[in-house]
């Protein structure tokens, strides 16, 4: 079951925008458009003989007792038959390609877009509803594409070339016929506008459904401790009931609709048949041409019958691709400036200057007046309690978040003026949230780009001392379901070797709290601390070691540094940082512990 | 034909419902197959001089039958589709129900979107629509066909055996390429599964990605996934386009066969022009139900995998059982102990409980601490019996709990989890539960919890709906909630596992002091970090990675300098730490 856009847009569609939109899709790919095109009219055309030589040899062949004359329409018959088979087993295909490349297309340029957006963002948005507009978006324009706007091209075909050959025939008679035509499309319209508040009805119980469901199998530890199991079963079948009472209100509409709009086979017939035989009697039309005439009356009640559901089929998609284009549309807040500047290392240092941030006009300030400098080669470490501005001190480092005022400078140079590129490179960002792609352990360590050559992982891994590690977690090792085999350890020990990896000359450390069994912890130490040599590192710290080797530390809270200096000078000052030390470390500063 | 098996009990208590959808299968499937005798007899007509009056009497027959068959389809399709709807309905009952009554265990067994997935998807489109349309419209196609074979061997047998002979290669060709289907439509899943995988994990990491600037590779990644679910869309759209070029075919061959020897008859003498229209007809009519009775077969493999999913979910026993013959439960709850407590949850996995002995008396307040992980939790589940213990056993004034009936033991116990639920209901309707309380109950309970301040900032108070299409609660005020519905039927055991972390020390004290006054003889197991809650509790459980490594009174505990004085010095610590940074030292 997909999370599917269960959203009926209470929006207008804005058909001719986003129809004009979707053309330019088409743009390029006239040449097989119009083959497509052509394969359909083959194909109608090759239909719509059929009747015709089937008239001919009722009227012709078997009247006149021509044996041979029935061999040569029946071979035309069948040529005529299996060219219709190819030119729409062609044409399906062709269809299919051509549709697939189209989304293909649409996707991956809403996914780069997607890519270029800014943090902020991602922040509103949750996952899986930027999975839906990927994905089930798309797929649900993928219908349109090959199947109801097909589908009313070929009927639309059908239908006029059909009416054409019978009134070649017998106007008379075709006008006779037509008269079935209004009152079935006059039911067509009122099953669509009967039907639509029944299907919506259904849609919202079976969202419920799931809602409940769901929601119930969370809370089942309250539902069992309060004994409260056979009350929230009634309570399923209560909506289960209701449920039912709903679809069987919509189908029993669906039937009636769909038998009666059967039953005018019947009645066509009887029509032909009746008027038709009538003048047959006083010669005025061969019986040929009756059959001929029913044939072709039999094809056209389909299409006239499904043109409704084909019409909102369109109309879905149509309010899909408006979703997606509505992404499309929207701008990236941070993008580089008209002439970026490119750093290729850092030289001397990276300073923050009465730097304050804030995430939203409304919002409380994230960092208040902010001054510091972190010298080519040296190690800040950053410590406080949770939310006081220690990350988002990294996102503004990394430029995730505009800042309001102050400035923040590389070389003397603001952020603002550098290429996003050039920074991304110079700054390398280890997480606390260790996030792990669906593919091999060897893809991951080298964040899934297939540029950097394997030597470079097994170097990164030989420098951080993991080599037996890695031994015992094979490399080729796939990564399942978000990295679910994967312990604590093994994921921090992942995402050191990814920096590794990366080399940037700025290592970004946000220092993962999570504790581990002794012996990871002691790997993951001297990893962390071969991968802060000779660097320049801005460290978010947890352990004794990276703190205490480090040349500069800044305590932060509440959005302002409260603290700085080295770990000697500030445990002599026996404020925040020595409470906090005393706290962490204890007596014998050994490996931290939660209470 | 397992699946057929498991239908049964639901078919035969409809069973009057079913003998009227075979009916009027019957029927429609004879009065579809009159109508082209009726066009033989105008067409001869025609050739002979008929006259007006009758070709007006077969009109008549003609439309007639339609209405016939009209009625008729109409009543079997709504049955059928009221079939479906109480299959659905009963199968997810069923299941559902079954759910209800399942431990912990198995809810780590099968994860939640499963379980939905199964709740809905496979019920419906399955189980349900095969349960009764797929079954019986197969059936109405053969008798369709059975129909037709008997109306065109009563024109002319020779002719039925020509038209009949190109039938079952299509009958053939429509199975083996719908196991094919089924293969290539599951690759097609497969595809879209691991593009959905692709998506969520490059957004869900996306500062990752932005910051080590790998969006490119992110792009590349999700190129060769969308290759794949095209590639895989197309062999199904290929082999789908195919198959049924195929199936038309051997339509047009019949028609062909019908032509040329028909023709030949006709031409003979042998064959009246009418009943070679009849015979046409017959064949476009046969067409239908053979594609109808292939797809039985492909739908029937559909549900026999759906139904496995279902009986996996049945045949699931719970390990906490109903005793044989329950015992009276305690008026009073004297005293609780466990002896020797350990838990596992599976087979394969070690014990996170170990061996775990203590006794607590009526009135008295257990707290419970240890680090994350060390088995708190599961030691509070084990006591309402959300789970089963591998060994030792629990015993309230010195009886097994197992021996009581389950739902008394747990009217008996409040027990608020660490993450407080809330369902999509009014604030009052989440306290309560459905129980039966008085409005000073209410009232106490809810002053108690320390949760009646909060209510005055809901519009509509206590009928303030929560959930998604409601009110979020904040993760104070589900806690408080919770608490108060724990406290709602004056338990004699009360459970509450860390649940005040968002309340402050003095909200906590009055929470206590309220809890003394209202409550004296509950039994409260407490687990938490609060430096004072633990201080002043009669009994204080240290847990160590599912052992109990230490158990005493605060003072006793202090003078063995083991690991429960090194973790309430760090909790001191820490709370002094975080009071400072947050009143004072505000910089220049």
């Amino acid at each position: 079951m997909r999370f599917d856009s269960d959203e009926d847009s209470k929006d207008k569609i804005n058909y001719r925008k986003t129809g004009g939109r979707l053309l330019k899709l088409l743009a390029t790919r006239r040449a097989e458009f119009i083959s497509a095109l052509l394969l359909l009219s083959l194909s109608s055309i090759t239909w719509l003989a059929n009747p015709v030589l089937v008239r001919h040899m009722l009227d012709h062949n078997l009247p006149q007792k021509d044996y041979k004359g029935l061999i040569t329409t029946l071979a035309v018959f069948l040529v005529n038959g299996l060219a219709y088979l190819f030119f729409t087993y062609r044409m399906q295909v062709r269809l299919e390609y051509l549709a697939q490349s189209m989304l293909i297309e649409l996707k991956q340029n809403l996914v780069n877009h997607l890519l270029g957006l800014h943090l902020g963002w991602f922040d509103k948005t949750p996952v899986g509803k930027i999975s839906a507009r990927v994905q089930s978006d798309t797929d649900s324009m993928h219908n349109m594409f090959t199947g109801a706007s097909v589908t009313i091209i070929r009927n639309a075909f059908i239908l006029f070339g059909g009416l054409g050959i019978m009134i070649a025939f017998n106007l008379k008679l075709a006008l006779v016929t037509l008269v079935i035509v209004p009152p079935l499309l006059i039911m067509a319209r009122i099953f669509v506008r009967k039907s639509t508040p029944r299907f919506l009805k259904w849609r919202k119980v079976a969202a419920e459904m799931s809602g409940f469901i769901g929601e119930q199998l969370q809370g089942i530890a309250a539902t069992q401790a309060y004994n409260r199991q056979e009350d929230t079963a009634g309570r399923l079948e209560e909506i289960n009931d209701r449920k039912f009472k709903i679809i069987l209100h919509a189908e029993t509409l669906v039937v009636a609709f769909f038998l009666a709009a059967y039953f005018c086979e019947p009645l066509v017939t009887s029509l032909i048949l009746g008027v038709g035989g009538h003048w047959a009697i006083q010669g005025k039309i061969t019986i040929g041409v009756l059959i001929m005439f029913i044939m072709y009356m039999e094809q056209f009640i389909d299409p006239l019958m499904s043109l409704s559901e084909q019409i909102s089929q369109i109309q879905r998609s149509f309010a899909a691709a408006e979703r997606i284009f509505n992404i499309m549309d929207t701008k990236p807040a941070i993008t580089d400036p008209p002439k970026p500047h490119y750093l290729a290392r850092l030289e001397h240092n990276i300073e923050f200057r009465n730097v304050w941030l804030r995430y939203a006009e409304e919002a409380p300030w994230a960092l208040k007046d902010v001054s510091f400098t972190v010298k080519r080669g040296e190690r800040l470490a950053i410590v406080g309690e949770t939310g006081g501005g220690k990350t988002t001190v990294i996102s503004a480092l990394f430029r995730f978040y505009p800042v309001q005022k102050g400035e923040i400078l590389f070389d003397g140079m603001p952020l603002n003026n550098l290429a996003q590129s050039s920074l991304r490179s110079m700054l390398g960002l280890v997480q606390q949230d260790i996030y792990l792609f669906p593919g091999t352990m060897m893809d991951n360590l080298r964040l899934m780009d297939t540029s950097i050559p394997e030597s470079r992982v097994h170097d990164a891994i030989r420098s951080a001392g993991l080599d037996e590690f890695f031994t015992r977690h094979a490399l080729s090792k796939v990564i399942s379901e978000k990295g679910g085999n994967l312990s604590q350890g093994e994921r921090q020990v992942v995402s050191i070797v990814r920096a590794m990896v990366m080399d940037p000359p700025v290592i970004v450390f946000d220092e993962a709290t999570a504790s581990v069994d002794p012996h990871t912890e002691r790997i993951i130490q001297s990893a962390t601390e071969r991968l802060f040599a000779d660097r320049t590192c801005v460290v978010i710290a947890h352990r004794l070691s990276t703190i205490r080797n480090a040349e500069q530390i800044l305590v932060i809270g509440d959005g302002e540094i409260r603290e700085r200096g080295t770990h000697a000078g500030l445990m002599e000052q026996d404020g925040i940082y020595a409470r906090y030390f005393q706290l962490q470390f204890g007596q014998g500063g050994g490996a931290h512990e939660g209470a | 034909m397992k699946a057929l098996k498991w239908f049964l009990p639901i078919w035969r208590a409809n069973k009057w419902r079913m003998t009227a959808i075979v009916t009027l299968g019957m029927a429609s499937a004879v009065f579809s197959n009159m109508a082209p005798l009726f066009i033989r007899s105008i067409i001869d007509g025609l050739r002979k001089d008929i006259s007006y009056h009758l070709i007006g009497k077969y009109i008549i027959l003609i439309i007639g039958l339609g209405l016939a068959r009209y009625a008729v389809n109409y009543f079997a399709q709504i049955n059928r589709v009221w079939m479906n709807q109480h299959i659905e309905m009963t199968v997810r009952s069923r299941v559902f129900r079954h759910l209800m009554h399942m431990d912990r265990v198995f809810f780590h067994r099968f994860t939640q979107g499963d379980l939905l997935t199964r709740l809905t998807d496979d019920v419906n489109e399955k189980i349900a629509w095969f349960g009764c349309s797929g079954v019986f419209r197969f059936i109405q196609a053969l008798w369709t066909l059975a129909a037709a074979v008997s109306f065109m061997l009563y024109l002319n047998p020779a002719m039925t055996f020509w038209a009949m002979l190109p039938m079952p290669f299509l009958f053939l060709a429509y199975v083996t390429m719908g196991r094919r289907m089924d293969k290539l439509y599951e690759a097609v899943q497969n595809s879209i599964t691991a593009l959905y995988e692709t998506l969520d994990a490059c957004f869900s990491a996306i500062r990752l990605v932005k910051a080590n600037g790998k969006e490119s590779c992110q792009s590349e990644t999700f190129a060769r996934a969308t290759e794949r679910q095209k590639k895989a869309e197309i062999d199904s759209v290929v082999l789908q386009a195919f198959f049924s070029s195929i199936f038309n075919y051997v339509g047009y061959l019949c028609l062909f066969v019908v032509f040329l020897t028909g023709g030949r008859m006709v031409i003979q003498g042998t064959l009246t022009l009418g009943e070679l229209v009849a015979f046409m007809f017959y064949v476009n009519m046969i067409i239908g139900p053979l594609s109808d009775i292939s797809y039985f077969f492909i739908s029937l493999k559909r549900a026999e995998v759906s139904i496995g999913r279902m009986e996996d979910i049945l045949k699931s026993r719970s390990a906490v059982q109903e005793p044989r013959v329950p015992r009276q439960t305690p008026r009073a709850v004297k005293e609780l102990t466990f002896e020797d407590v350990s838990f596992s949850p599976g087979p394969k996995a070690g014990l996170i409980l170990k061996h775990v002995s203590f006794s607590a008396k009526a009135g008295h307040r257990v707290a419970v601490v240890g680090k994350i992980g060390s088995g708190k939790s599961i030691l509070l589940s084990l006591i309402p019996r959300l789970i089963e213990p591998e060994g030792g056993r629990i015993a309230v004034n010195g009886e097994d709990i197992r021996e009581f009936r389950l739902a008394e033991l747990r009217s008996r116990i409040g027990y608020v989890p660490q993450e407080a639920v809330i369902f999509s209901a009014t604030i009052r309707q989440n306290i309560t539960l459905g129980r039966e309380t008085s409005e000073e109950e209410f009232a106490r309970a809810m002053e108690t919890a320390q949760f009646a301040g909060e209510i005055p900032q809901f519009e509509k108070g206590l009928d303030t709906v929560c959930g998604p299409r409601g009110v979020t609660l904040s993760g104070g005020q589900k806690q408080r909630l919770a608490i108060a519905r724990a406290i709602l039927s004056r338990p004699d055991i009360l459970l509450l596992d860390d649940c005040t972390s968002a309340m402050d020390a003095q909200t906590e004290e009055q929470l206590w002091n309220g809890l003394y006054r209202s409550m004296p003889d509950t039994l409260c197991l407490v687990s938490t970090h609060r430096i004072k809650t633990i201080e002043t509790s009669p009994l204080i459980l240290t847990l160590d990675s599912g052992a109990l490594a230490e158990a005493g009174t605060h003072n006793e505990l202090m003078a063995r300098k083991g690991l429960y004085r090194s973790i309430y010095e760090r909790q001191k610590l820490a709370d002094e730490v975080h009071q400072r940074s947050s009143s004072g030292e505000r910089s220049a």
